[in-house]
């Protein structure tokens, strides 16, 4: 999809993570299925590289956050499915909080109108 | 990853991860080609894109790998930490083999380490003093071309000078020193040394220097540290040695004494001269080479100067060629045999116990199919279970190992204490960080030999499952091996058992039965005048006695101690090659040692100053010049203290002893003159004083001697020794050695058995049902004892067999230290196998009674 419209949004360091374990929280998907949604939910501008996407999850997998399996995709094709474990949920979970109460607390100060 | 761990299941291995990386990362793009060739993409744009998407794959790749290994050394960690657990509960489990596993290792690697222990210390460590690969010992040459160890202080000298070979040389000769602090005397070891002795080896001092020209004048003394501080009290630097007060200018740090074991070297000037003079060897000569000469360089360069004295001075015996060996490998001369092969044998204990240790594990192995199989149904890699297996017998090695080190230190400490003063350079034989080291690596390779093959084997069975059947092959090879293993170390402690025995049943020609002696020496101006000397010893003869002291005598070399060999010539056949050795003694001599007088007669009343010079003979003189006719009445000529050539006297022989062994019972017998100490024209200050009182094995007479000096002059030194004490010394290291190899044979023997045992139980154990079944066909117990023992049988004798042919061939080693006995003593071998066989049948029998027991039901039940 390229560089689709607009400009595209640096991620913070982190955030990857967290994205990705929300896209699992729906159900096991496999490393193309994040990434098309991915794109299709920030328009593009999230501008990750795919090899990144992978990077985090292998990382979330070697914390044990989330496991992975071989399975098949509705197309008959062989690909590995990604799944969040109880751990990755819980951690899922208490980061978002704290994400969410960060981005406020920036939001808040951002926006102040002075004195 | 944790059903994984919890079945113990192999991790995944790299492979694998990186190959699934790649098939997710091909899939990925499969699938992206494929949506954009589907909103209208060709194939070939579409895969372009997909690429350019996916972005670095290679940065991908590093990290996966990268976490991947990071997973896997955990996940190693762990599981060696399970390994570990597993061994501990099994060891808990089973604690009887355990044990044993580790003793056996314990056993081999304790005895191996402690006899490198001593081959470390003695053998192989460089002497303590600086570039010591540049010190060597030089020795003579005779005419026949053999090398004489000790020198004359004239050859020496004229050797030496101005050689460019030598960086320097000196010569030194022990003796002993009388030792007085104005109250009492007492004996000390010393040597008299040249002037450069201690910068030939550079000593260390603790205090002071080696001896410089300016000492000649007045005479001086270096004394060792440990003396210093006993004698001297660490401050004072002048002692009294043999009567006169003499400048103390060094003292040697402790553990550099050399010759080991001296206290006090003192400065002497030779006597260098030409003829006769030249051939007076009492020297040893030590010299340090010049920087890039190696010994045999100068050999040749010393051979060439040597010659040239030989040619100017035809009398001179020794000097056809110069000999230069290594310092370090002349003092361990004696015993490096002795050490090589006590090493070998521990070595050869450290095999049969790994031998041991296969053989039992092989068998457990096969014990343990059941679990393996198990195990590797749950999933668990043919290498999974392999590891498991080696980590066990890596931690039953380590678990021997620090036992087996314990055992070489304490070892160690009771072996040093025991050899202490016969062996060279044993002062203070430890384990220490290289013996450490050797033991690791000796472990490390037991576990390997113990525990690693059979654990491969293992795992390959518990994988495959496909052997049936009682016999174990390679179990069997290995505890044939055992057999003959035990039969090579047996034989040798048997050949050397009968050699020791050999040995101390010859006849030394003398009887040490309650005969104390002690070397007095008349130290002191007031004994410079002959005649003082010659009035001190009769007046010791005849000091009041208690009965029991039966006879007392003197003598200048008396046997067990030194002594040496002198010019002989006979009246009419001229000079004897070998020479004699020159015994001025007593009257009481013969009677204090009780020697056979076989002709003539011994020196009575009659002899004196003023009569006749005569001289006694051994047999083996008597019948070398005389054979059948009569000795008594030929004349004889010889040094000693007779003076040099035709200054000596001719001596009438007057009577014919029996042969004694000097050194004792490994002496060979030479030719012997003995002429009486108050003929002899030079009186010595040194004799040895013998006395005897049967009744308490030489208690009484040692204690007279002791008083009776003391009583003539207290500033003379008497500390006797019992001569049987003395005979009994010179066989040490042949005693121990013999103790130690039979120690190490027995030891063999029984883990040989053990490994019978374990060989039969294992295969009787897995054969039950067989049993069982012969059993209810009506095999009788007697069929089915005698199937175990013909089992247990062949093994035994085709080990036997390979020992027999084995130990023949080994025994080579043992050729010089075997006396009385050859090689193929069948009375050896004969006995090794009785107990060879003995020793299996007992192995063998608890088995082969579990065996008869078979009870024939349990065929029907299990079936």
């Amino acid at each position: 999809m390229a560089k689709a419209t607009g400009e595209s949004v640096q991620l913070l360091k982190g955030t990857l993570d967290l994205i990705v374990m929300k896209t699992l929280s729906w159900g096991p998907m496999h490393g193309y299925g994040i990434a098309t949604w991915l794109e299709s939910q920030s328009g593009g501008a999230l501008g990750v590289d795919d090899s990144a996407l992978y990077q985090a999850l292998h990382r979330l997998e070697a914390k044990q956050l989330v496991d992975a399996e071989w399975g098949m995709t509705p197309t008959n094709r062989q690909a590995r499915f990604y799944r969040l474990t109880p751990v990755g949920r819980r951690h899922l979970k208490a980061e978002t909080a704290g994400w969410l109460r960060y981005a406020d607390s920036v939001r808040t100060v951002l926006t102040a109108t002075g004195r | 990853m944790q059903y994984r761990r919890r079945f113990h299941l192999q991790p995944r291995s790299p492979r694998d991860a990186e190959q699934d990386l790649t098939a997710e990362i091909e899939a990925h793009i499969a699938m992206r080609v494929e949506d954009l060739v589907a909103a209208g993409e060709t194939a070939e744009r579409a895969r372009e894109k997909a690429l350019a998407r996916f972005g670095d794959q290679g940065a991908l790749r590093a990290t996966v790998r990268a976490r991947d290994a990071r997973l896997r050394r955990v996940e190693f960690l762990d599981e060696l930490r399970q390994d570990a657990m597993l061994t501990w509960r099994r060891a808990r489990h089973a604690r009887g083999p355990t044990l044993l596993s580790v003793l056996t290792f314990a056993l081999g690697i304790g005895l191996t380490t402690l006899m490198f222990t001593f081959v470390d210390r003695v053998l192989m460590r460089p002497l303590p003093y600086p570039d010591a690969d540049r010190l060597v010992v030089l020795q003579g040459e005779d005419s026949a071309g053999s090398a004489v160890e000790v020198v004359s202080w004239s050859n020496w000298a004229d050797w030496t000078e101005n050689s460019r070979v030598l960086e320097s040389s000196a010569v030194h000769l022990d003796t002993r020193f009388t030792i007085s602090n104005g109250l009492a005397a007492h004996h000390e070891n010393g040597a008299l040394v040249s002037q450069d002795f201690f910068t030939v080896l550079r000593v260390p001092m603790r205090t002071g220097r080696g001896f410089v020209s300016e000492d000649e004048a007045a005479g001086a003394v270096v004394v060792s540290e440990n003396f210093w501080r006993r004698e001297l009290g660490g401050d004072r630097m002048v002692v009294n040695v043999d009567g006169s007060a003499l400048p103390v200018v060094g003292v040697v740090r402790a553990g550099f004494e050399y010759p080991q074991g001296v206290a006090v070297w003192r400065l002497t000037r030779g006597l260098r001269g030409t003829g006769l003079l030249r051939n007076n060897i009492n020297w040893t000569a030590t010299a340090r080479l010049s920087p890039d000469v190696t010994p045999a360089m100068a050999a040749a360069a010393l051979t060439t100067t040597a010659r040239g004295i030989q040619a100017a001075d035809p009398e001179s015996s020794y000097s056809y060629a110069v000999h230069a060996e290594p310092l370090q490998g002349t003092m361990v001369a004696g015993v490096r045999g002795y050490l090589r092969l006590l090493f070998a044998a521990a070595a050869m204990v450290l095999l049969l116990a790994c031998a041991n240790l296969a053989a039992l594990n092989l068998a457990r192995g096969r014990g343990r199919e059941g679990e393996m199989a198990v195990r590797s149904a749950l999933g668990a890699g043919r290498w999974r279970i392999t590891r498991q297996l080696i980590t066990e017998q890596v931690l039953l090695a380590v678990a021997g190992g620090v036992c087996g080190v314990l055992l070489a230190t304490w070892g160690a400490q009771v072996l040093s204490r025991f050899v202490a003063g016969r062996l060279p350079r044993v002062h203070e034989v430890a384990v220490d960080s290289r013996v450490i080291l050797f033991a690791v690596l000796i472990t490390a390779l037991s576990a390997l030999c113990a525990g690693v093959v059979p654990a491969l084997r293992t795992a390959s069975l518990g994988a495959a499952r496909a052997v049936k059947g009682g016999r174990s092959m390679p179990g069997r090879l290995l505890v044939a091996a055992e057999v003959a293993m035990a039969v090579v170390l047996l034989s040798a402690g048997g050949l050397l058992l009968r050699s020791y025995q050999a040995v101390v049943s010859r006849d030394v020609g003398f009887d040490p039965d309650g005969v104390a002696t002690a070397e007095v020496v008349l130290a002191g101006s007031r004994y410079n005048d002959p005649t003082v000397r010659q009035r001190f010893w009769e007046a010791l003869s005849s000091v009041p006695r208690p009965q029991d002291v039966s006879a007392v005598a003197y003598a200048n070399w008396i046997p067990t101690g030194t002594g040496g060999t002198s010019y002989l010539e006979i009246e009419g056949a001229g000079r004897d090659p070998e020479g004699a050795s020159y015994r001025a003694v007593s009257r009481e001599y013969f009677r204090v040692l009780d020697i056979d007088v076989l002709r003539g007669r011994a020196f009575n009343a009659r002899d004196g100053a003023e009569t006749q010079r005569v001289a006694v003979v051994n047999r083996l003189l008597a019948d070398r010049y005389w054979g059948n006719a009569e000795p008594i009445g030929k004349r004889i000529r010889t040094e000693g203290m007779e003076g040099y050539g035709d200054q000596a006297e001719w001596l009438t022989i007057i009577g014919v002893v029996e042969n004694i062994r000097h050194d004792g019972y490994e002496d060979d017998v030479s030719p012997q003159v003995y002429v009486l100490y108050s003929q002899v024209p030079q009186w010595t200050r040194a004799l040895h004083v013998v006395a005897k009182s049967s009744g308490d094995g030489g208690a009484a007479a040692a204690a007279w001697m002791t008083r009776a000096v003391q009583s003539l002059d207290p500033q003379i030194a008497a500390e006797p020794v019992l001569l049987a004490d003395g005979l009994r010394d010179v066989i040490s290291e042949r005693r121990l050695t013999t103790g130690l190899i039979t120690a190490f044979a027995a030891l063999a023997l029984g883990l040989a058995a053990i490994g019978i045992y374990g060989l039969l139980s294992f295969s009787v154990a897995e054969r039950t049902r067989e049993m069982a079944v012969r059993a209810a066909l009506g095999a009788d117990r007697r069929e089915l004892l005698s199937m175990v023992l013909r089992n247990g049988g062949v093994v035994v004798l085709a080990g036997a067999a390979a020992g027999v042919v084995a130990a023949h061939w080994l025994t080579k080693l043992l050729q010089s230290l075997l006396t009385g006995v050859t090689r193929g003593d069948p009375i050896t071998y004969v006995t090794v196998l009785i107990a060879v066989v003995a020793a299996a049948l007992v192995a063998s029998l608890v088995p082969a009674l579990r065996a008869s027991r078979a009870d024939p039901l349990s065929a029907l039940r299990s079936s």
